[in-house]
């Protein structure tokens, strides 16, 4: 093949690639220790009938292959474990592992189109760690801190390190790039990310290293096998080895001061919140961002530590508004001991033309005036104070309603209301109705009460339901409890 | 709390006081025949009401009668009044109870539910109120309102006061309002409605309770059916399901106190039972009547027709018959049954007509007029069928014949039947489908809130018998977990509860009058089908007959092998005329070669015919019914082979029985047998013998069977029968309740048996060909009948793009002394002319639309290679490479990578209407081998003809010493061996008492394997994954037969490719 003779851009550039094999069937065992000796599988949905992804060996030992339905492998062993993993979890996996390796070498990239594959910049590290050798262990324990397995080459170009990890569970370090070449020209085309129906191809044609892939004619490959085919022979022939492109992990924005004359003034506290703020603002309007929320912390002269968090009544870079809301919290707070520390952290979010348009858009009412109003109320008694009632379709009065922040505001559209119904109010915890006449239980239940039971799946309820009237005249709306043994007041009639 | 309370507020009414009466009439009831809603068996409501004193009871399921039979017949049984009814939910929003009083109210509901549910689609019915009002005569009305759940569906416009003065204005004093209650919060508010607008429109009251179960234990079962009705899960029901347990079927005393304060109310209740007197039985059901001849009657027509065919079919015998054919004719018209043949003969006169191959089969086959219309081809005077057991006067029950219809053609026939009868007269019988363990898993688990993955593993290790807490254990889940726990309960209570309605496969419905005066009629899920609401059990029960037009594959074989003998040797065959008693046929049939035969293909009926040797029709017929669980757990079978083998007396336990058993040496095969033997030896009468029959076959439900167990063996006894015979008669009986077979259908299928026999025997290549167009149809894969096609000798020629027509077709083999003649051919040469080349439909993937526009190019000019198919075709790229892996390309003298990457490398028509050049370099690639060969053969048509998969691997197996499905038939009793070879079929019969029997395959034939339980469990994961198994195992060779024992099970290093392989499973 034609790689024998490409030669690395300088003799002192050194690659090295790290595959996190089978990221996701890896995540899942980590999360169920207790699977570790089963057939195990990863499958996109908790659906009898969903795809498999990933397989341990174990399952594979049993006959299941990736792309199976569930139902199907069961019948091949019905000891088969299962569970999803989502993207998210992948994403956070990889985060994590991204910020171990970023110990490791100033210039870390991980794939985009394959999770769990990272290229590092090995130069010059062999000076830093006496070998690459030891670089590369150094690295893999690290991964193994994390509850995971990877495997770790380390070579010359792109497409040597990454195939070879591909191809082999180990950690390698490459003498020469004959060897790489070598090596990397023996690996099983199954172990790429091609598209499935391309490997189905190519394994018909007899076509299953990358050696055999390299051997066919270049200016048929498009033609005969499609762009991807096209891409990979460019891949595989390092024609397309970009440097490595290091990623960053997402910026914060955030500021801090220590005071030198200790402050418990809301003001002076105020003051200087200002001082940070305002070069924050800055600083999130030039990466072209909006501030959603304010995180404020600060750390007392006797070490404690208190956090508030406080939020806009839409995305803003508006200091005054901003400044009026942190002096409200200020006036709720009562600092026992000094304040030594203030810290400062704004959340960003990316805000375009078209979404500031959105709040404009309010020529009736000024729905922004009642959206800061509630913020203020919110900074002030705390984030639960702003709720509204949802109706919910249950059997029991307080399952027929759920209380749930809100952060955008709606205008009202009544319903009018043929049949008035008693007006009852409910309390927030029943009463437990002490003595009297109704300590004993309704039996057999009469024609004055409403019986509701159920719940059996869970938690079994059975309650009997009447209204009573006391000699203060009040209307009272009762219950007795079978489980409990007893009555209780749910609420009162108006 | 501490304030005094003064007094408990009153929510209902003020008192009427009346005197109580001793029992009431719960008048809404609905059992589990409204789908998804009742948690009760229409029988349990009926036992329920007699354990209550209850007398009287109104079944309103939802919308039908679905449950009506069941509950008729219970309630007959117990002496209960049973009042039909339906619940009918209309189109605004709300329900009404419908209550039949006589007959025309009856007809009238059934019409009016016939009405909504046609319009509607699967599952729903609308009706209108105004349609209610129309179809008022003889029902009495039971206004509800709204109906809990109470939905938002009401519609806008509903006025209940303008539509409560309708109904008045037309039911008059027919029309009642209904007080439901049931400690519902939302309830007093609505029955103070309810009063007002009775009392303002002069309307009575009636008191109920709205019954969905029997008990309140099953109150949890009725969440559980609602949760799966709309779909949701327990935590997410809220409202949907029911606020308690008061749904349930209440004493009268329990009712007393309900209604307290109007007991006037709950009187009524009695009234409108007393005004009810409809009864089922009433139901007039005649069969039609053909369009006749001017001037003739019915009986006339038959009689002419029936004289006629018999002058034809039996010829000479003609006359001998005359007086059969007079007795039959004089108890057809007593019975006024003569519309019935009438019908059957204008069917099977339309099959004729539409060459469409039919025969009828059941108690049919004793008839001489319907071997004469020619409704069958099975001469009673062959089997020696007596005609009473078709039509007896003393049973008075309905003729069974069933009409065998070649498969693929069966919707004609059904389409004809409903333009010619008209939908009103003419619908199909409903198949109730039920809950079993699976469903019940899958769907009670789904509600619980159970994942799906843990509820599929569970499903797939049930089986009947083994739910128990190490079934929980064995999937991962803790029996002692709540969840657990009620799913354990809830799948026990939910077995053979009605899930939906569905069709049966062929039972036809047909009335002189409209079918929806005797039954509601619903659409079928299936396009252009209609369905009553009733199954074939309820259409029994309810004394209506069916006619049962029913799909077979192995007729359809027989048409297609005729007319590749018409159409290639230009040789007119058909049932009727296919050579009686060949002894070549018989010759095939005792060598078992007989993969492929109707009936007689089978693992099991192989091993029997070597035991057997049928050398006449008759032998045929029990050869049939001897291999069925019936005789097999009857333990009929050895005695009978023992006696046909002269190595035992034929005796009789008693004399009378001799005319019963005579024909089988003695012992009883057929279900017709066991019901003889209970009218000869225990005295039972026509009517008990009918009751024995049903019995017998509900045994398994309700194990009815057991009262007449001291009933048979007493009246044995004292006829003078051992105790120990007696006992061993009623087991049998037993046995036969299940799985028993009657000698009528055998008699029928020992026809259609030795037809395919005989096309196999003498014109194998036309048989193959045909079974291969048939497809999919009988016991093996297309792969077993290539490869065992191969072994005797028939050349099959494999797809090829310039030869291959969509169905396999015949060519003629220019030198009939080449490669056809293999080794131990029993096929003689004379036949060898034909080969059979496989079509295009065997290719995966590779539809009809696609072989109509690859003819419609071919029919322009012949293809010329690769690039032209994909020019002109217009067939995606996809479907062709399908046809480049096997091999169809193989003509252009490519091999197929190359045919392969020819096509990945050129553009379709629409993405460039001119040729392409195609001059870039050619790659290299390896060429396939034999395996892969066969491989890739396999993967796009499921078969090989280049050969059996395990012949590349021939040598390496001979060099480990083992040997072929031929060699090892050859070794002797007790030798240990060890064999290599596809699982072609997997049995583990119930009656076989855990053990299982495979059928492994070579290139040489089929080794057929025994597994006791504890070896198959030792080894369970191997039996049960490998399709390319190895065993070791004890040979047992006796009387013909070779089995081998097996030991252990191991998996034989073996190549990747062959992991995709399908074997056919536990069948």
């Amino acid at each position: 093949m034609g790689q024998a003779g490409i030669m690395p851009k300088s003799a002192v550039v050194r690659t090295a690639c790290i595959n996190i094999w089978d990221l996701p069937l890896q995540i899942l065992l980590r999360n169920h220790p207790e699977w570790c000796k089963k057939p195990v599988a990863v499958v996109e949905e908790e659906q009898p009938l969903s795809p498999i992804l990933w397989l341990n060996a174990a399952a594979i030992r049993a006959g299941i292959k990736p792309g199976m339905r569930y139902s199907s492998a069961l019948s091949l062993d019905q000891g088969l474990c299962a569970g999803t993993i989502s993207d998210q979890e992948i994403h956070f996996t990889i985060q994590n592992i991204h910020m171990v390796l970023d110990h490791f070498s100033p210039c870390v990239e991980p794939s985009r189109e394959d999770p769990g594959i990272f290229w590092l910049d090995a130069s010059g590290l062999n000076l830093l760690y006496s070998s690459l050798k030891n670089w590369a262990s150094q690295i893999q324990s690290s991964i193994l801190r994390l509850e995971l397995k990877a495997s770790i080459v380390v070579g010359f170009s792109r497409f040597g390190t990454y195939a070879i990890a591909k191809g082999k569970k180990a950690m390698v370090v490459m003498p020469t790039m004959e060897v790489e070449n070598y090596e990397s020209n023996r690996v099983h085309l199954q172990h790429f990310q091609l598209h499935s129906k391309l490997k189905k191809q190519l394994i018909k044609l007899a076509i299953h290293t990358v050696d055999d892939f390299l051997a066919l004619p270049q200016e048929s490959i498009v033609q005969h096998l499609g762009k991807q085919a096209r891409d990979f022979y460019h891949f595989a022939m390092n024609e397309q080895s970009l440097p490595l492109q290091p990623q960053k992990l997402p910026e914060s924005f955030q500021a801090q001061i220590e005071l030198s004359r200790n402050e418990s003034n809301s003001q002076s506290l105020l003051l200087r919140t200002s001082q940070l703020l305002i070069p924050l603002l800055n600083k999130i309007g030039n990466k072209g961002q909006v501030v959603v929320a304010l995180r404020l912390e600060f750390r007392c002269e006797n070490g404690t530590r208190c956090y508030h968090r406080i939020q806009a009544a839409e995305p803003t870079l508006n200091a005054k508004i901003l400044l009026e809301l942190v002096g409200l919290k200020l006036e709720t707070i009562t600092f026992i001991f000094p304040v030594v520390e203030l810290y400062l952290e704004a959340e960003g979010v990316c805000f375009t033309d078209k979404k500031r348009s959105l709040f404009r858009e309010n020529p009736i009412r000024d729905k922004s005036s009642a959206m800061r109003a509630l913020a203020r109320v919110r900074v002030e008694f705390g984030t639960n104070s702003v709720l509204i009632a949802q109706l919910k379709k249950g059997h029991l009065p307080e399952a027929r309603f759920e209380w749930y922040r809100f952060d955008r505001l709606t205008i009202a559209k009544p319903r009018s209301v043929s049949i008035r119904s008693l007006i009852r109010r409910t309390y927030t915890h029943p009463r437990a109705v002490g003595d009297l006449l109704l300590k004993y239980p309704p039996s057999p239940i009469s024609s004055h009460e409403y019986l509701i039971n159920g719940g059996w799946w869970c938690r079994e309820i059975r309650r009997n339901y009447r209204f009573v009237d006391t000699r203060k005249g009040e209307t009272l709306w009762v219950y007795y409890d079978h489980r409990k043994h007893s009555w209780f007041v749910q609420g009162c009639v108006e | 709390m501490n304030d005094n309370v003064t007094g408990v507020r009153s929510l209902s009414n003020s008192n009427s006081m009346v005197s109580p009466a001793k029992t009431y009439t719960p008048l809404w009831c609905k059992s589990n025949y409204s789908f998804l809603e009742g948690a009760s068996h229409p029988e349990e409501l009926v036992d329920s009401c007699k354990n209550l004193g209850i007398t009287s009871l109104s079944l309103t399921d939802r919308n039908g009668v679905y449950g009506i039979i069941r509950a008729h017949v219970r309630a007959r049984d117990l002496d209960i009044h049973l009042i039909v009814g339906s619940q009918v939910s209309l189109q605004n929003g709300s329900d009404i109870l419908l209550l039949a009083q006589n007959q025309e109210g009856y007809s009238q509901l059934c019409q009016l539910l016939t009405n909504g549910q046609l319009r509607s689609h699967k599952g729903e019915c609308r009706v209108s109120w105004e349609e209610v009002c129309h179809h008022n005569p003889g029902l009495i009305a039971l206004w509800i309102g709204e109906s809990y759940p109470i939905k938002s569906t009401l519609s806008e416009n509903y006025n209940s006061t303008f539509i409560l003065e309708q109904l008045k204005s037309n039911f008059e004093d027919r029309l009642y309002v209904l007080l439901a209650r049931h400690h519902h919060a939302e309830e007093p508010l609505r029955e103070i409605q309810l009063r007002e607008l009775a009392n303002k429109l002069r309307v009575p009251t009636v008191a109920a309770v709205e019954v969905l179960y029997h008990v309140p234990e099953r109150r949890r079962l009725q969440d559980v059916l609602t949760c799966i009705r709309e779909g949701v899960t327990l935590p997410e029901a809220g409202q949907l399901i029911r606020p308690n347990d008061q749904y349930f079927m209440k004493s009268m005393d329990d009712m007393k106190r309900l209604f307290a304060d109007d007991l006037v109310s709950l009187e009524r209740t009695r009234e409108i039972s007393e005004r009810c007197n409809f009864h089922l039985g009433e139901i007039h059901y005649r069969y039609p009547l053909e369009r006749l001849p001017k001037g003739k009657t019915s009986i006339q027509y038959l009689e002419e027709r029936t004289f006629e065919g018999a002058a034809q079919r039996l010829g000479d015998k003609f006359e001998t018959q005359i007086p059969q054919l007079r007795k039959e004719l004089t108890l057809i018209r007593e019975l006024e049954y003569e519309g019935y043949f009438l019908t059957m003969f204008e069917i099977v006169e339309y099959c004729r007509r539409q060459n469409i191959i039919c025969q009828g089969r059941g108690s049919a086959a004793n008839s001489a007029v319907c071997f004469s219309l020619g409704i069958t081809s099975v001469n009673p005077t062959q089997v020696n069928l007596l005609f009473e057991r078709f039509l007896s006067r003393e049973r008075a029950e309905p003729p069974d014949i069933d009409l065998d219809i070649e498969h693929d053609r069966r919707e004609e026939v059904i389409q004809y039947v409903y333009r010619k009868y008209g939908r009103s007269h003419a619908a199909m019988v409903a198949n109730v489908v039920r809950y079993r363990y699976r469903s019940a898993i899958r769907e009670v688990g789904k509600v619980l809130g159970i994942p799906a993955t843990s509820l599929d593993q569970l499903a797939k290790q049930v089986s009947h018998g083994n739910w128990n807490g190490t079934l929980f254990r064995n999937t991962g889940l803790d029996p002692e977990n709540p969840i657990i726990r009620h799913l354990n309960i809830l799948v026990r209570e939910i077995q053979h509860f009605p899930r939906y309605l569905s069709i049966h496969p062929g039972g036809f419905l047909i009335g002189h009058l409209p079918i929806y005066e005797l039954v509601p009629i619903e659409n079928a899920t299936k396009n252009r089908r209609t369905v009553i609401q009733w199954d074939k059990e309820d259409v029994e029960n309810a004394g209506l007959f069916k006619v049962d037009l029913l799909g077979l594959g192995a007729l359809n074989l027989l048409h297609r092998g005729f007319d590749l003998l018409s159409r290639y040797r230009q040789k007119e065959l058909s049932l009727a005329t296919i050579p009686r008693d060949d002894i070549a046929t018989f010759d095939l049939i005792c060598r078992s070669e007989t993969v492929g035969v109707f009936q007689i293909e089978s693992r099991a009926q192989m091993a029997m015919l070597r035991r057997m040797k049928p050398r006449s029709y008759y032998d045929l017929v029990v050869q049939i019914s001897i291999v069925r669980p019936g005789p097999i757990t009857g333990g009929m079978v050895h005695p009978y082979l023992r006696r046909r083998n002269r190595e035992e007396y034929v005796t009789y336990p008693h004399e009378s029985l001799i005319p019963v058993l005579k024909k089988t040496l003695g012992v009883p095969l057929f279900q017709e047998q066991v019901m003889q033997l209970a009218m000869v030896a225990a005295d039972y009468t026509p009517g008990e013998a009918d009751q024995l029959r049903r019995d017998m076959s509900a045994w398994r439900f309700s194990g009815r069977i057991d009262r007449h167990r001291g009933r048979l063996i007493s009246r044995m006894v004292k006829k003078g029968i051992e105790k120990k015979f007696a006992k061993q008669v009623f087991e049998q009986i037993r046995g036969f309740g299940e799985y028993g077979f009657p000698e009528s259908h055998a008699a029928s299928f020992a026809h259609i048996a030795y037809a395919t026999a005989y096309m196999r025997c003498h014109y194998p290549a036309e048989f193959i060909c045909a079974l291969l167009n048939a497809q999919p149809m009988g016991f093996y894969t297309p792969a077993t009948i290539v490869n065992d096609a191969r072994i005797h000798g028939i050349e099959i020629r494999s797809v090829d793009i310039r030869h291959s027509r969509w169905e396999c077709t015949l060519e003629k083999i220019e030198d009939t002394s080449g490669k056809a003649n293999i080794k131990n051919s029993n096929v003689g040469t004379k036949h060898k002319i034909f080969a059979v080349r496989v079509g295009l439909r065997y290719i995966r993937g590779f539809g009809k639309k696609d072989w109509d526009k690859l003819e419609l190019a071919m029919s322009k000019a012949p293809f010329r290679d690769i690039q032209d198919i994909v020019q002109r075709s217009g067939i995606n790229k996809g479907k062709l490479e399908s046809l480049a892996v096997a091999g169809a390309f193989n003509c252009f003298g490519k091999e197929r990578r190359y045919s392969i990457w020819d096509i990945l490398g050129t553009k379709e028509y629409y993405q460039s209407p001119l040729l392409l050049k195609m001059d870039n370099p050619l790659p290299k690639f390896k060429s396939l081998g034999d395996l892969e060969t066969i491989c890739w053969d396999h993967q796009t048509s499921g078969h090989s003809v280049q050969g059996h998969l395990l012949k590349p691997r021939r040598s390496e197996l001979t060099a480990q010493g083992i040997p072929t499905a031929r060699e090892l038939n050859r070794m002797s009793d007790g030798d240990t061996v060890k064999y290599v070879g596809l699982v072609i079929s997997r049995q583990k019969p119930k009656t076989a008492q855990g053990v299982t029997f495979m059928t492994l395959e070579d290139e040489t034939g089929f080794v057929n394997l025994v597994i006791w339980k504890q070896v198959f469990e030792n080894n369970i994961t191997l039996a049960k994954k490998l399709y390319y198994m190895g065993v070791t195992g004890k040979l047992q060779v006796g009387e013909g037969l070779v089995h081998l024992i097996v030991k252990s099970i191991w998996n034989p290093a073996l190549d990747d490719q062959l992991l995709y392989l399908q074997s056919r499973d536990f069948r």
